[in-house]
C-alpha cells in the first residue's frame, strides 16, 4: 500500500457530523387509522453519510402513492401543528403542478433536505423541518419554521429557498401561519409573507 | 473560522450542496439502514 491509499482509507472512516439530528417520517394515508397513527417515524441520522445511506435506499417522493407524505424534522419535533415547536409557526409553501412531479419534485425535495441538514440558512435555528405531500390535485412542499412573528428570519429563509431551488423570480412563494391553515373556512389560506 | 472540522470540533457544521453531493456515493453512504418499511424501500435497479 502506498501512503496515499492509507490517507484515503482514513478519510473514509470519518463520518461528517451534522449540526442537528434529523428524523424522517412517512405518512401513509390509511383511512381506518387516525392521522397521528398514520405518521410513522422511520429513522434518525446525525451524519452526512448516514443521511445518504437512508436517502439512497428509499423511494423518491415522486414514487410515493397519492395521499402519502415524507417529513424531515429536527429530532424531537413531530411533523404536526400541535407540536410545541410548531404551534406558533408556519410554512413556506411550494405548490407544484402535475407536470412538475416528474420534472422537479424530487430535485426540489432533495435540495430542501440539503439546505436543512447543511444549515444553509442564516436563521437555521428557526427551521423545524419540511414536508412533501403527494396529492392528486397537485403536490406540495412546505418548509416549516417555529415562529411566524420573526419576520426577518422567515423572509431570509424564504429568499434563500427561492434562490437555492432556482425558482424563477416571477413565481411567488407564500408563507402561511399554521393557525390560519387550521382555522381557514375556504380552501385558500392567506399568505402572511411572500417572496 | 467557525466551520466544524476534525481540528475544530466546536465549529458550526455548515455544508454546501456541492460538498454534500460529493459524499453521496461514498462507501460509508451506501450502507442500507435496518428497519425501513418495505413500502418505502427503493427499487434496487437504477437508483444507485
Amino acid at each position: 500500500k502506498t501512503e496515499n491509499d492509507i490517507d484515503i482509507a482514513q478519510d473514509f472512516s470519518i463520518k461528517h457530523p451534522l449540526q442537528n439530528c434529523w428524523t424522517l417520517w412517512y405518512y401513509e394515508n390509511d383511512r381506518s387509522q387516525t392521522w397521528e397513527k398514520n405518521q410513522k417515524e422511520i429513522a434518525s441520522f446525525q451524519t452526512v453519510e448516514d443521511f445518504w445511506s437512508l436517502y439512497n435506499h428509499i423511494k423518491p417522493a415522486s414514487e410515493l402513492r397519492q395521499g402519502n407524505d415524507y417529513s424531515l424534522f429536527k429530532r424531537g419535533i413531530r411533523p404536526m401543528w400541535e407540536d410545541e415547536a410548531n404551534k406558533r409557526g408556519g410554512r413556506w409553501l411550494i405548490n407544484l403542478d402535475k407536470k412538475q412531479r416528474t420534472n422537479e419534485l424530487d430535485r426540489y425535495w432533495l435540495d430542501i433536505i440539503l439546505c436543512l441538514i447543511g444549515e444553509a440558512f442564516e436563521h437555521s435555528d428557526e427551521i423545524c423541518g419540511a414536508v412533501v405531500n403527494i396529492r392528486g390535485k397537485g403536490d406540495k412542499i412546505g418548509v416549516w419554521t417555529s415562529d411566524a412573528t420573526k419576520s426577518a428570519a422567515v423572509i431570509e429563509i424564504g429568499k434563500k429557498l427561492k434562490e437555492r431551488l432556482h425558482i424563477p423570480p416571477r413565481t411567488v412563494l407564500g408563507y402561511q401561519i399554521h393557525k390560519d391553515t387550521q382555522d381557514k373556512s375556504g380552501s385558500v389560506t392567506k399568505n402572511s409573507y411572500t417572496v | 473560522e467557525g466551520q466544524w472540522a476534525p481540528n475544530n470540533l466546536d465549529g458550526k457544521k455548515v455544508y454546501d450542496k456541492d460538498f454534500l453531493m460529493a459524499l453521496r456515493h461514498d462507501p460509508a453512504s451506501r450502507k442500507k439502514p435496518e428497519n425501513i418499511p418495505d413500502v418505502i424501500v427503493a427499487d434496487e435497479r437504477g437508483r444507485l
